[in-house]
């Protein structure tokens, strides 16, 4: 399966059967074709049944290291997390596109997560093909990051700095103010084509504030200011409308992230789709400078599930 | 449907089969040399059914054999008298549902270009074109709201195809698909942050409701199996 990339791209009630490959990103940096190329595969109640084939899921990124969360979801997730032994996790049935115990799987790139006591080397565990190239499987769900830059070059574009504090005891990022990070990880810039403003920037994988996991992003070694007028992406307000809303605890140097860092999936997300076009910039987003938009309105899925026929035109309905 | 502008119309109940391999020297599958509309109609990317425009109802065809199934073109601004008149890649979708696409050698359903419908003030008042592209074919009100118009695919099956599905689309529900023994069981390059309004009848772009995405290349008699299973899926939740 080809699956395409930007947003969250659920998956729900499916079943798999035979010889399927989940191919993050198809087409990504070929020719324009692409965004961030980190998009979220979710899977909710599906079945994953008799796959013969050595890959299952593939994270590729069009060259460019690779992409894309392949994650349960929040409430499968939370099943198998709370499984007490493998047989047990192994026994559900949604849980099967991954090995007892484990809930998602991103790209090798992010070797922060290898410091976690949740994550390994699908290479460790005999994996490495099945989740290639050698993913990391991690035992909690992963959820995407995506900082939107505009007008960077790649050949003198900085590194993202990505610095991880774990076990936080104080709220948000305040944890942060009293000891030095666990993890520093630098992440490349990625680009689309050279296309100037649009389609560039940056990704990762990311825990949510329930696993009390704290994030630092800044530029380059020296820890520079994010530009003003990025666009700061976390999550999708997909997940908080179909499973309830989630968070991760951010702080983005040089800009202010609202609610003392602890940011919301249903952040705004006005002028932005896909890459976000030219009047998001420097207003939209999470961690906007000051005043931030307010959140998006929620929907009740629940109420909305029962509609299944296209949609008329307005004159016809 | 090769205007653009065609809108309410009903494609229902169709039987579509092109007898004639794509490979045959003489005959080139079903193609139609010597027409203005090369994708439709010649082995660039004949189609069973082809149309420039989503705002019509296609329900219950059935197409085999020719290069694709089903081929949505919404990539451009009408042709003939309907050039520049009209948004087709964001026309709100008709009601599509119950569709059958066999043995292509390219696509089943296969939307090609940028198909992301919106709210668009297209109608049968002004022969379907859009009199107010600049407002109503754009992405965002003045707000910056999405103003994306979701559409549900119901019940499509593809069989023994070699792709399923777009180039780039969003706002896009397929429900209850059957995908099986296609080399690709899904095709997507690009899509978009799914619109959520009060207004929209999904939330989620997804593969929903006992959707199965299989392949196999076992017998025939597998084969079968499988058909009886997916029918019954169908016919269960439905």
């Amino acid at each position: 399966m080809a699956l395409p990339d930007d947003t969250t791209f659920l998956i729900e009630r499916t079943t798999f059967e035979g010889y399927v490959v989940l191919e993050a990103n198809h087409h990504c940096n070929v020719g324009v074709t692409g965004h961030l190329c980190m998009p979220s595969y979710i899977f909710h109640d599906v079945k994953w049944l008799n796959n013969p084939a050595p890959t299952w899921m593939w994270l590729q990124r069009g060259g460019s290291g690779g992409g894309g969360i392949f994650s349960l979801s929040p409430p499968n997730a939370a099943v198998v997390m709370s499984a007490a032994t493998a047989e047990e996790q192994a026994e559900y049935e949604f849980g099967k596109m991954f090995p007892p115990g484990y809930v998602s799987v991103a790209s090798n790139h992010y070797t922060y997560l290898l410091s976690t006591d949740w994550c390994v080397a699908a290479d460790s565990i005999g994996l490495g093909t099945r989740y290639t190239p050698n993913g990391i499987l991690c035992r909690r769900p992963l959820r995407v990051l995506k900082l939107w830059s505009t007008n960077l070059h790649k050949s003198t574009a900085p590194h993202l700095k990505v610095e991880i504090w774990l076990n936080n005891a104080l709220p948000g990022t305040a944890e942060q103010d009293t000891r030095s990070p666990d993890i520093t990880q630098n992440v490349n810039f990625h680009q689309i084509a050279e296309l100037g403003g649009s389609k560039q920037g940056f990704s990762l994988p990311v825990f949510t504030s329930q696993e009390n996991v704290s994030y630092r992003l800044s530029l380059g070694d020296t820890a520079d200011n994010i530009p003003g007028d990025w666009v700061v992406e976390f999550s999708d307000p997909v997940m908080g409308n179909r499973f309830g809303e989630e968070f991760v605890n951010l702080n983005i140097q040089g800009r202010v992230c609202e609610n003392d860092g602890v940011v919301s999936s249903q952040h705004s997300r006005r002028f932005i789709s896909g890459a976000p076009g030219q009047y998001s910039w420097g207003n939209h987003g999470a961690c906007v400078n000051s005043n931030p938009p307010p959140k998006m309105d929620p929907v009740d899925c629940s109420a909305a599930a029962g509609s299944g026929n296209g949609k008329r035109i307005a004159d016809d309905e | 449907m090769e205007d653009g502008n065609e809108m309410a119309n009903q494609i229902k109940y169709n039987v579509v089969i092109c007898p004639w391999p794509l490979a045959d020297g003489v005959l080139r599958g079903c193609t139609v040399p010597g027409t203005d509309n090369a994708e439709a109609d010649t082995p660039l990317n004949q189609a069973g059914i082809y149309t420039d425009t989503a705002a019509n109802d296609f329900i219950g065809n059935r197409v085999s054999n020719s290069f694709n199934g089903l081929l949505l073109q919404a990539s451009g601004s009408g042709k003939g008298a309907a050039y520049g008149q009209v948004c087709t890649s964001h026309l709100s979708f008709g009601r599509w549902e119950g569709n059958t696409f066999h043995g292509h050698s390219r696509f089943g359903l296969y939307s090609l270009g940028g198909s992301y419908p919106r709210d668009t003030d297209q109608s049968i008042a002004t022969n379907g074109f859009n009199t107010d592209q600049a407002n109503t074919c754009k992405g965002y009100t003045n707000e910056g709201n999405d103003r994306g118009r979701p559409v549900s695919i119901l019940n499509n099956v593809d069989w023994h195809t070699i792709f399923v599905g777009h180039y780039n689309a969003g706002d896009m529900q397929h429900r209850g698909h059957v995908s099986v023994s296609n080399n690709n069981l899904i095709y997507w390059k690009e899509t978009k942050v799914c619109i959520i309004n009060a207004h929209a009848d999904i939330c989620i772009v997804l593969y929903t409701d006992d959707s199965a995405l299989k392949t196999n290349t076992c017998s025939s008699s597998y084969n079968a199996h499988l058909l009886l299973y997916l029918l019954f899926s169908i016919v269960e939740f439905r």
